[in-house]
């Protein structure tokens, strides 16, 4: 799984969202733009400043992010200057954080560089389609913020991977929620009237809404995979009443798993077939001889 | 307003004052800018250029004040970037254009500092050539970089041959225990993970960690270096300010009547004849854009607006449906664009210029807590006429329509009066009252209505016309147009524009017998 990587994220905008804090997403992002350059110079970018300082998986301050040569950042004129990197700036964006402004810069010479990205999604859409249309580059890896699977809809072309930290403490809720992302990465596009009769709802689906929604013999739409927020059973009851569709599709590339004493054979044992053949544990596990 | 919806200048300045739109009360101010737009039509006709010149305009920066102590590199590329754009549009230009748009330059000293090695992309890095010692820091840096990453994959390789333990492309490996005991702890920084399982880095020897020690001093005396360019360029800038705020002025300018030149070409539209201090309205196939936008969905016809006011203060008559508030949105229109620095859409708007332009109807925008439909056309031309500074337009449609009818003449014949007794007061007002005095200098116009016996024609009795269908009946036999009323020449249409419009038959019959006995 960890060979396909070049190929999952090359010419693609591929989110790395997680799970929890600290999920090991930037250590992730590192490992993936590293093996990704044997194809194009990925873009990087963070979503926002999520304020995560440690990184839990290693306990130790959260991971700057390495920019090699020839790679593209998105973060702000404070952190170029702080960076002993060497950076070529090619736009500077209309658009300020606490920490500067939100600038594209080249990497001329490598070094570790603190992303800030913008803090809303319409600036990190703007940002995207101008990187991708202006500048033709189109491998671009985001550092997303926890728990903000919204901001995935930022981009309509976009797929993510999902890392998660498991742990024996939430190890039942960590394969459910495999299971819900999976489930929905099977739903399909609403294709207008040739998806029939049907019930379009703006925003969140929560269990609350989903009550006062009448969908006998009806289809129900929702812009995208982001707004539903049921449990996996919450989902699975929902799709047996009713045929759900999404305006927008992101893909799931696959799930990276960070376990933290739990076994590998043990978690294994525990996912789905289908589920299991989109697992790529972490990439910085050495395995076993 | 067509101006939010097509007016649409490329660059952030030309944007901002787009935000802004005054009146202009100036007639020479404005001839001057109709002059430029008659430029810069010739400009966006030339279909190359124009591309090229739209080109740079859109990559022209919003740029930091320019009065501040040092800039740092992303205010440097911002100003490389908007004075190459700047210059690239210069040059698109022949002098003629160039000198009729103000546009010069005179920097060319901070632009080959910007762009040092001739970079002229626009992109900004401080790179080795801006100074000696500069290069010279870099290229120490550039070594022990090298011999850090020989030292790095020597390391690593050693690290893999013995170990099995493969480090490239990851700064540090999760391991078992099984593995983690092996490791020599003077070679490895060891941590725990979880229970079972150690993160191990590699430790690279004291060459390294002298190297990298050095490497620090070195990229702290490139920051150093690097520091001392940046004010050099700052310094460069600073005394170019006074230059970049004017080709900011004149890149805003010319941004502006491109986008109005562009509106222009798509609307067919003509300069305005400004007339001196005195003088009538005069229109020829005057459009109001957006309802000929409406009409081109809807599949009906739009009738252009001919004719030339013989007076200052014009009361308009006409049938419901007739097109009296038209006729004022067209006037309004047409006069805002031109009192803005645009162009209109019309064969001809002769026309004087106004201090200040009030538009009291309908679609009036403020909503005062309290009061009626009548109490707000009251405050809103109260506002106008108890602050009158100079030549003042007033347009207003159907004033006092929501009062009783006798109160009403009494105060749209006071308005009229008062308006034409005052030589800067110009005044447009439709309303359905016929009973009013005349007065010296107060024309009366009439829409000239439903032709109702084609209409009558036309219709088929048997068919079951929709209501879009019978608003296109009516499009289709009133006739836009307008013409000086004559005093007696009684016209009702609001009865055959109901008829059409469906309204029961009893009741229409009862109507025009009450019509028919008080006319009696």
């Amino acid at each position: 799984m960890l060979n396909k990587i070049p190929k999952i994220l090359d010419g693609k905008v591929t989110f790395i969202i997680g799970s929890d804090k600290n999920a090991g997403k930037t250590t992730f992002l590192n490992y993936a733009s590293r093996r990704v350059k044997t194809l194009s110079s990925p873009v990087l970018v963070s979503v926002g400043i999520d304020g995560e300082k440690q990184d839990s998986l290693l306990s130790i301050p959260k991971p700057q992010v390495l920019a090699d040569e020839d790679d593209y950042i998105i973060t702000t004129d404070k952190m170029l200057c702080a960076s002993s990197g060497r950076f070529q700036i090619m736009e500077v964006f209309p658009f300020r954080t606490v920490l500067g402004r939100v600038l594209l810069a080249k990497t001329i010479r490598k070094g570790y560089v603190e992303l800030v990205g913008p803090e809303h999604n319409e600036q990190l859409s703007d940002i995207l389609n101008y990187v991708k249309n202006e500048k033709g580059l189109n491998t671009i890896l985001v550092d997303g913020a926890v728990n903000r699977l919204t901001q995935v809809s930022t981009s309509s072309d976009a797929s993510f991977i999902y890392v998660l930290k498991v742990t024996n403490d939430n190890l039942n809720s960590s394969i459910e929620k495999m299971r819900s992302i999976y489930l929905l990465n099977s739903i399909k596009k609403f294709d207008g009237k040739k998806s029939g009769k049907h019930v379009e709802l703006n925003g969140a689906l929560t269990k609350n809404k989903l009550e006062g929604i009448e969908v006998a013999d009806k289809s129900l739409v929702l812009e995208d995979f982001t707004r539903v927020f049921l449990d996996y059973n919450g989902i699975k009851k929902l799709l047996n009443k009713t045929t759900l569709y999404f305006k927008t599709i992101f893909k799931l590339q696959c799930f990276v798993v960070n376990l933290v004493d739990i076994d590998i054979s043990h978690f294994d044992n525990k996912l789905d077939d289908d589920i299991r053949k989109l697992v790529m544990y972490n990439p910085y596990m050495e395995p076993v001889s | 307003m067509i101006v939010q919806v097509d007016y649409k200048p490329l660059t952030p300045y030309g944007q901002d004052l787009a935000r802004n739109i005054a009146i202009i009360s100036d007639a020479g101010v404005l001839e001057k800018e109709y002059s430029l737009i008659e430029t810069a039509i010739k400009l966006v006709k030339d279909d190359q250029r124009a591309a090229k010149i739209e080109f740079h305009l859109k990559k022209i920066p919003l740029l930091n004040p320019l009065d501040g102590n040092n800039f740092d590199p992303a205010d440097l590329f911002l100003i490389k970037k908007f004075i190459i754009n700047y210059v690239a549009i210069i040059r698109e230009l022949d002098d003629g254009t160039a000198k009729a748009f103000n546009m010069g330059f005179s920097s060319k000293k901070l632009l080959d500092s910007l762009c040092i090695d001739q970079d002229d992309a626009d992109t900004f890095y401080l790179n080795d050539s801006y100074s000696d010692e500069l290069k010279t820091v870099r290229k120490k840096i550039r070594k022990i970089d090298e011999e850090l990453d020989s030292i790095k994959q020597k390391q690593l390789l050693e690290i893999q041959r013995k170990f099995k333990l493969d480090f490239k492309l990851r700064d540090f490996l999760v391991v078992d225990e099984n593995i983690a005991v092996k490791l020599d702890k003077d070679h490895f920084f060891i941590e725990h993970f979880d229970s079972n399982n150690f993160v191990v880095k590699p430790i690279y020897n004291k060459k390294y960690f002298e190297l990298y020690l050095e490497r620090d001093g070195l990229v702290a005396e490139e920051q150093r270096q690097e520091k001392i360019i940046i004010e050099k360029l700052s310094k460069e800038v600073r005394a170019e300010s006074k230059n970049i705020a004017g080709y900011i002025d004149v890149v805003t300018k010319l941004d502006a009547l491109i986008a109005k030149a562009r509106l222009a070409v798509k609307y067919n539209m003509t300069r305005p004849v400004i007339r001196s201090q005195v003088g009538n309205i005069k229109i020829q196939n005057g459009r109001y854009i957006p309802l000929v936008n409406k009409c081109s969905v809807l599949g009906t016809k739009y009738s252009p607006l001919s004719t030339e006011f013989n007076s200052k203060v014009i009361v308009i008559h006409g049938s419901n449906m007739g097109g009296k508030t038209v006729l004022l949105q067209t006037v309004c229109f047409l006069q805002t664009l031109a009192q803005t620095g645009f162009f209109v859409p019309a064969d001809l708007y002769e026309t004087v210029v106004f201090d200040n332009i009030h538009y009291i109807g309908e679609s009036m925008a403020e909503e005062v807590n309290g009061l009626s439909s009548f109490g707000l056309e009251v405050h809103e031309f109260m506002k106008a006429y108890g602050n009158l500074k100079g030549k003042t337009l007033f347009i207003i449609d159907e004033f006092a329509r929501t009062t009783n009818s006798k109160e009403a003449v009494a105060l749209i014949s006071a308005v009229l009066k008062a308006a034409s007794e005052n030589s800067d007061i110009y005044m447009f007002m439709s309303t359905h009252f016929l009973e009013l005095p005349e007065f010296k200098g107060v024309s009366f116009y009439k829409m000239k209505g439903l032709n109702y016996s084609e209409y009558e024609k036309y219709y088929l009795k048997e068919k079951d016309y929709g209501l879009d269908e019978r608003i296109r009946l009516i499009n289709k036999y009133m006739k836009y147009e307008v013409m000086p009323d004559e005093k007696g020449a009684e016209q009702y249409d609001a009865l055959n524009v109901a008829n059409i419009l469906g309204m029961d038959k009893k009741i229409l019959s009862y109507a025009k017998k009450y019509l028919d006995v008080g006319n009696e």
